[in-house]
């Protein structure tokens, strides 16, 4: 063992031998990038749900990924590491010691610093490659946690540590990627499962009444084509011209949590300066609410 | 579909030679078949013109953000 860990650990670069990741802020298009990375290779690999098996993923390496194998030891120093090796082979070192959630945050990262060493990666003239620590985690996060996966168990109001054990992750990654999925959908800082919700006790009135304030905050036409929207949504259109007072859609909002997650949801995102985006990513989604929000915000 | 669609395709270019060529090259508009591309996308998607999987890329999220 100690042979081992001698041969690993002076081989190691300094940025790789870290536990703690930089993780500093990527150019949308950078994120953009690493997302079909990480999603190319979900489709690679056939995944269609969680948890993302990445260690059977290193076990059978994509051919991108040619002459890497995972080494699996009781070292007692980092997560994962990845190595190179002067014969050619390439390794991923996962500590059993550590939890299984950070084994697999950390194979995931340095999946990512395999990718960045492959000739495909070199080949692309992969950003930041030399320093591919910087995006490991980011690239952890989108292999592990893919935001339409994400976003399914937010609409499913699932606490945190549900999702952590759905995805199979630590809850620090939840908590950035639930960060990072609200930066883009809801904007709010806030995962949806972190709201209360109508019903949950007695919290729901003021969570409603609040959501409702939001919406009478707004200015015109934004305002009448949210209201106009919730009312047609609580009453199936079957109220006629008249706006809604506040005391209604604080009614409406109470007595339908699905209704008050969407407004929720679609005020957040239209509140953030990148709704366009996530709005069009939802152009085909199933929600029709999803489809008229499209059209209240273009 | 969704942009997950549209990661997917792009990802799928990243990581396999053959296939990224084919979508640069954008005169093999049978490699999109088995994406579920509305036809707006695949308009946008063929008209592209890069001479990098990174420069189609950043066109394709300005695309979407626009």
């Amino acid at each position: 063992m100690l042979f081992v860990i001698a041969m690993i650990q002076p081989m190691l670069p300094g940025g790789e031998m870290q536990q703690e990741y930089s993780d500093k802020e990527a150019p949308n298009a950078e994120v953009f990038l690493i997302e079909c990375l990480a999603g190319g290779l979900l489709q690679a690999y056939g995944i269609e749900e969680p948890p993302v098996p990445v260690r059977e993923m290193i076990k059978r390496p994509h051919f991108i990924f040619e002459h890497l194998t995972l080494l699996e030891l009781n070292l007692g120093l980092y997560d994962a590491a990845y190595r190179s090796c002067p014969d050619g082979s390439r390794l991923i070192v996962v500590d059993l010691t550590k939890p299984p959630a950070r084994q697999r945050a950390g194979m995931a990262r340095a999946l990512y610093i395999a990718f960045c060493r492959s000739p495909r990666a070199a080949e692309l003239h992969w950003p930041h490659c030399e320093h591919s620590y910087i995006r490991g985690d980011l690239f952890a996060r989108c292999l592990l946690m893919p935001a339409a996966w994400v976003r399914l168990a937010c609409a499913e109001a699932m606490p945190r540590e549900d999702i952590a054990a759905r995805f199979g992750v630590p809850a620090q990654m939840v908590a950035r990627r639930l960060s990072e999925v609200d930066c883009y959908a809801l904007g709010s800082g806030v995962a949806p499962s972190a709201h209360s919700y109508p019903g949950d006790g007695g919290s729901g009135r003021v969570v409603t009444e609040s959501l409702a304030k939001a919406l009478f905050s707004l200015k015109e036409p934004w305002q009448g084509r949210f209201l106009d929207l919730v009312a047609n949504l609580a009453t199936n259109s079957m109220r006629g011209k008249r706006k809604p007072t506040q005391e209604e859609v604080v009614t409406w909002l109470g007595a339908d949590q699905g209704l008050y997650r969407d407004m929720k949801l679609l005020l957040d995102v239209w509140r953030t300066p990148r709704r366009f985006y996530y709005l069009n990513q939802w152009r085909f989604d199933i929600s029709p609410m999803r489809r008229e929000a499209l059209r209240l915000v273009s | 579909m969704s942009s997950r669609t549209l990661q997917t395709l792009v990802g799928t270019a990243l990581i396999d030679h053959e296939f990224c060529e084919e979508l640069l090259d954008g005169r093999h508009p049978a490699i999109l078949a088995k994406f579920d591309l509305t036809d707006e996308e695949r308009e946008v998607i063929l008209a592209i013109k890069a001479d990098s999987i990174q420069e189609f890329t950043v066109k394709l999220y300005e695309w979407l953000i626009a």
